[in-house]
């Protein structure tokens, strides 16, 4: 993100601070299409991807009259994002229920002929990418898809999560690792 | 020298400056192993970027639903017409300022966080905020944490700051009061206090907990003032309070100083959560040895 585009977040926010609602619809339709996608990469389904963005959005409003602008706009709506897909892993312990049907489904595939895994198309390619990033640890899974699909730099992601450099570092080169290991054969 | 201090990864990702760039470079001229290794990391974003991006299957509705989400929260934010709309027609069917009755309007609020009776103390505007800070001195808990939580929502900054400079919360007043909702959407670092208090009270600890995980968003200041009290929950007389504050170190996700929780290690009931939040917090994986994690956090928190 440029400098500039900050800025006018940061305009936005202001306005919206001195009572301007509208401002709160420019930055909700400026982002939306990146934290869908974002969103989509942190929960792999497209309605709790739509749904999890909007509520992030709405959690937005509520808690931008606090926003004191110490990090950009963007960062703190992220760190919005992730925290709300924290507290519904969490609440519904979903988490837990999942992995089991993404081992059980690693299984089955691990045990199915190497024919069919030969044949396999792009689609079912991507779904395991989605399994494999899925099995992540949460934090190495937000740096990757921070860094992956948002394209965004260490710096940036070490203020969205609230850590440092270093982590991001160590963090994004552990998921490297990982992948390559669980999806050797398809590299 | 050697392939495991090349800086393989920054590099790729544009992350090194000059100097280190022509490092990476000339040593990648002179070293297939290191020159394998990028092209495989390459290779592998090349599939992980691979996955189709999507947009928003409806823009529109998505906007419109963030709206509605934004406005059943109390605020509204609406387009110019659309708002003047809702002006008229709040002109025709609400009680004139003056007429609401605060004291009531509080009571269903802290039987019953509602969106009703805080639209209503809304529109009372600054003439409420006396009575709640009042109602905040009170002796019933539920009141005393409505009014607050009310408070914050409502009142301009300096109202707020000025109101909670001056306020202790009193949980032992009525002891398991249904705090449930009330304040649970609040985002303001000065709630910090009135969770910390709730934590103290039966019944209160998921709200507590919550708010604490809602604050931590808000700044960097805002996430060392939770930090220092996660640190000194952690060192509460109270195991219960203990336990809290190390699910709430789990659960949060910043830094804090570790120390505290080596502590714990020792603890017959809390040894082994602190052991994992260290090492989740650290990446390591020693065992549950206080020394080796002593000199580990000090190393990490040396400055
Ligand atoms: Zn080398």
């Amino acid at each position: 993100m440029s400098e500039g585009d900050a800025m006018v977040d940061a305009e936005l926010v202001l306005k919206f601070k001195g009572g301007e609602e509208s401002a709160f619809e420019a930055l909700v339709r400026k982002y939306m299409t990146d934290a869908f996608t974002f969103c989509l990469h942190l929960t792999h389904d497209a309605q709790e991807a739509e749904e999890l963005s909007q509520q992030g959005f709405v959690s937005a409003y509520r808690a931008l009259r606090g926003f004191r602008g110490e990090s950009t706009f963007k960062s703190w709506l992220y760190r919005i994002f992730i925290n709300l897909h924290r507290d519904q892993i969490r609440r519904t312990r979903r988490s837990e229920a999942r992995l089991e049907v993404v081992r059980e489904e690693t299984r089955r595939r691990q045990e199915a002929p190497t024919a069919e895994e030969s044949s396999m198309h792009a689609s079912e390619l991507s779904d395991v990418v989605q399994e494999k990033v899925e099995l992540l640890p949460a934090r190495q899974r937000e740096v990757l898809v921070l860094h992956l699909y948002q394209g965004l730099d260490y710096h940036e992601i070490a203020r969205i999560l609230g850590c440092t450099y270093d982590d991001v570092k160590m963090n994004l080169s552990l998921a490297r690792k990982r992948l390559r290991l669980e999806m050797k054969e398809y590299l | 020298m050697t392939c495991g201090d090349v800086r393989l990864e920054e590099y790729l990702d544009g992350e090194l400056g000059e100097p280190d760039r022509a490092v990476v470079e000339t040593h990648l001229a002179s070293c297939a192993a290191c020159s394998a290794e990028l092209a495989a990391v390459r290779n592998l974003e090349k599939i992980l970027r691979s996955v189709p991006a999507r947009s928003i299957p409806d823009a529109e509705r998505f906007v419109q639903r963030v709206h509605a989400g934004s406005r059943s929260g109390g605020r509204v934010w609406i387009g110019l017409a659309a708002a003047l709309l809702v002006g008229a027609v709040a002109l025709l069917v609400r009680p004139p300022a003056d007429r609401v009755d605060v004291r009531a309007e509080l009571a269903s609020y802290a039987a019953r966080p509602n969106s009703a009776a805080e639209a209503r103390l809304r529109d009372a505007g600054p003439a409420a905020y006396p009575v709640l800070e009042a109602a905040m001195r009170g002796s019933d808990a539920r009141v005393q944490f409505a009014a607050a939580s009310l408070l914050f929502k409502l009142a301009d900054r300096a109202t707020a700051d000025r109101v909670l400079a001056g306020w202790t919360p009193r949980p032992e007043g009525n002891g398991g009061a249904l705090l449930a909702d009330t304040g649970g959407d609040s985002t303001d670092i000065e709630m910090l206090p009135v969770a910390v208090s709730a934590l103290e009270l039966q019944g209160q600890e998921r709200w507590a907990v919550d708010v604490l995980r809602k604050l931590q968003w808000l700044s960097r200041e805002a996430q060392g003032r939770v930090a220092g009290s996660v640190v000194t929950l952690l060192k509460h007389e109270n195991p219960r309070i203990q336990k809290l504050a190390l699910d709430i170190a789990d659960e949060l996700d910043i830094e804090f100083p570790l120390a505290a929780l080596v502590d714990l290690l020792d603890s017959p009931e809390l040894g082994d959560k602190a052991l994992k939040v260290l090492r989740d917090a650290t990446g390591k994986d020693f065992p549950k040895d206080k020394d080796a994690w002593r000199k580990a956090v000090l190393k990490k928190e040396a400055p």
